[in-house]
């Protein structure tokens, strides 16, 4: 999990860099940490070596992370929505982490392309 | 501007962060106070001191997040883990949430799920009217 946290720093400070307000940043920080901590815990056979690359890019009006992966296939845009108005007793333990990170970002798009995972966040500056 | 960063040699390896937490008992509450990130490293060291709150008996707790500036789901985990540990025999109570923290506890509907109080006197009000 510490390669998340250097993931999430990386993205935080660069997006930083941009312009982006402290809120912003900290919002596609929150985005990034969820789709890599997600890959790390179950994108991989127990084990097994993987590999995660996060490419960042600012255009003119937004900041752009691509999250790939070597790992299973998996689209997190397919996993199912939580029900958030679940009382105590019916809540089951996980299943935010997607969730959230589509709530943080304005845009997420998933391709499965070259034997890769690839998720795209975007997020207005 | 353009960048990339590799992380290679991936494995499940926890690792704890410096969250920092203290607590307080006080006329049978117990107050938590957190600073820091809750994020997926951190998480970890939370859950071992809520659980070791819980597994001591300190069912009725208020978890002062004043100085809490970012919360994921690893965080809410464990408060959704914590808070079914003593249902029906105490309670946890979150109180001074920033607003980032506050918008991620709205979203995902745990405002329904875990008592909020702006201020710990009222924290304290709600757990001794349990």
């Amino acid at each position: 999990m510490e390669h998340v946290a250097e993931m999430c720093e990386f993205v935080h400070s660069g997006a930083l860099e941009t312009g982006m307000g402290a809120e912003g940043a900290g919002r596609l920080r929150l985005a990034v940490e969820e789709v890599a901590s997600n890959i790390v815990r179950h994108g991989f056979a127990p084990g097994e070596e993987g590999e995660v690359r996060i490419d960042f890019e600012k255009a003119s009006s937004r900041v752009s992370v691509r999250v790939s992966d070597n790992g299973a296939p998996f689209n997190p845009l397919d996993f199912p929505r939580p029900d958030v108005s679940a009382p105590l007793d019916q809540r089951p333990v996980g299943g935010l982490g997607i969730f959230l990170t589509g709530k943080m970002v304005d845009d997420l798009r998933y391709e499965r392309k070259e034997g890769r995972n690839v998720l795209v966040l975007e997020k207005l500056l | 501007m353009a960048a990339f960063y590799v992380g290679t040699g991936l494995r499940k390896r926890p690792k704890e962060g410096a969250l920092q937490i203290e607590t307080v008992f006080d006329e049978g509450l117990a107050i938590v106070s957190v600073a820091g990130k809750i994020d997926a490293i951190t998480s970890t060291a939370f859950e071992k001191a809520l659980g070791e709150l819980i597994d001591g008996g300190h069912g009725r707790m208020i978890l002062d997040l004043g100085d809490v500036d970012y919360v994921s789901s690893a965080g809410l985990r464990v408060l959704l883990m914590a808070a079914k540990r003593v249902h029906g025999r105490g309670a946890l109570v979150l109180t001074r949430l920033q607003p980032g923290v506050r918008e991620i506890v709205t979203l995902t509907g745990f405002d329904n799920v875990l008592p909020i109080e702006a201020e710990p006197e009222a924290a304290r009000a709600k757990l001794r009217g349990e």
